[in-house]
């Protein structure tokens, strides 16, 4: 007889939640962008969220940076490309909580090249929202090396400055409401 | 020394907010239009002319059209009838990387002095030859102050919208040719 563990679903509120990434522009100031598009979900024990199951799709076309010529060669094949890799997927491997921290190892996809992928995360806590739903809201802040990703395009300037950094700062503000 | 005059490079500058939604998330949105000139001695903003910065309310950007016309609307920006935010620099104090921008804020009609922190990341040349300054400012305002006092509460007292609005403004200026 198999034991029937108690499972809940969770699913990112798309409408209360931020994908937001930044990159350093001239050296000077950061550029910053948002996916509109993306889904996720996280599968937990009731008890917590320790050893819970996450999986993240965000779509490459809805980015949006606040300039349309910007956004496209994003989009193109000299960074996203886009069209041949329209999702950056990441699933979890492993979750351990350690009261409001969270520690997620996982694989990251961007651009059809998967990378292992190691993050930490912070639980702000779970209340009640006015249509009743129950939410959980996680925040989490790290960086990459868009060159991990073959994401390589750059430029010169002011003699020998890099146009736009390879580390790219990812902060994600997710809630996530309870399905079951 | 002559004056400078700067003017916004309107595609490497964002203005982002952020307020806490349940009193546990966080919510982001950018003003997609709003102007900033300055005038320096040189390339020195130690003691600038002048600092404006106009934000067109309704370029209002949070991800979400059914939200960003609410906060168009009178129980927020009242975008009708103040469709601007003005910012008028009284002092910038900035000592290497690091200052204070003083200056008055209006919005809604609220004219409130606000001192805002200013990260300088200097002077550059950029790839077409134009020389650029960069400026991140980062400040918390009460959105309450300025008449922004929609609010709503949950059954079990968790606050809907947060009073304490978070800025921070990347911003990229542009040297005129005198």
């Amino acid at each position: 007889m198999s034991t029937t563990v108690n499972k809940a679903t969770w699913a990112i509120d798309p409408v209360h939640s931020t994908i937001r990434f930044d990159a350093k522009y001239l050296l000077i100031t950061s550029v910053s962008g948002w996916f509109r598009e993306f889904e996720g979900t996280l599968l937990s024990d009731c008890t917590g969220f320790n050893n819970s199951e996450i999986q993240l799709t965000i779509y490459t076309h809805s980015l949006n940076t606040g300039n349309n010529e910007r956004d496209n060669h994003l989009r193109s094949p000299d960074f996203f490309d886009a069209r041949q890799f329209p999702t950056i997927q990441f699933r979890s491997t492993a979750v351990t909580t350690n009261d409001k921290r969270i520690e997620v190892t996982g694989i990251l996809t961007v651009k059809g090249i998967e990378h292992p992928f190691t993050f930490n995360a912070t639980f702000l806590g779970m209340c009640a929202d006015p249509l009743g739903n129950t939410k959980a809201a996680f925040e989490m802040d790290t960086v990459l090396n868009r060159k991990d990703f073959n994401i390589t395009w750059n430029q010169l300037f002011d003699k020998n400055g890099l146009l736009l950094s390879d580390e790219v700062r990812v902060h994600c503000d997710l809630q996530l409401l309870k399905l079951s | 020394m002559a004056q400078v005059k700067w003017t916004l490079d309107p595609m490497h500058s964002e203005i982002t907010f952020k307020v806490k939604h349940l009193m546990i998330s966080t919510v982001t949105g950018q003003f997609r239009a709003f102007n900033v000139t300055a005038e320096t001695a040189g390339n020195d903003f130690s003691q600038p002319g002048s600092i404006d910065v106009t934000i067109d309310v309704s370029s209002i950007d949070t991800n979400n059209e059914q939200r960003d016309g609410h906060l168009k609307s009178e129980d927020f920006f009242s975008a009708a009838n103040h469709n601007q935010i003005v910012f008028k620099g009284t002092k910038l104090d900035v000592k290497g990387d690091e200052g204070k921008l003083h200056g008055d804020l209006t919005i809604k009609g609220i004219t409130k002095p606000v001192v805002l922190t200013v990260e300088n990341g200097g002077v550059v040349v950029d790839p077409y030859g134009q020389t650029k300054a960069g400026f991140t400012v980062t400040g918390k305002l009460s959105r309450k102050e300025f008449g922004l006092t929609w609010s709503a509460v949950t059954e079990a007292g968790n606050v809907v919208v947060g009073d304490d609005i978070k800025i921070t403004a990347e911003i990229q200026l542009v040297k005129q040719a005198a």
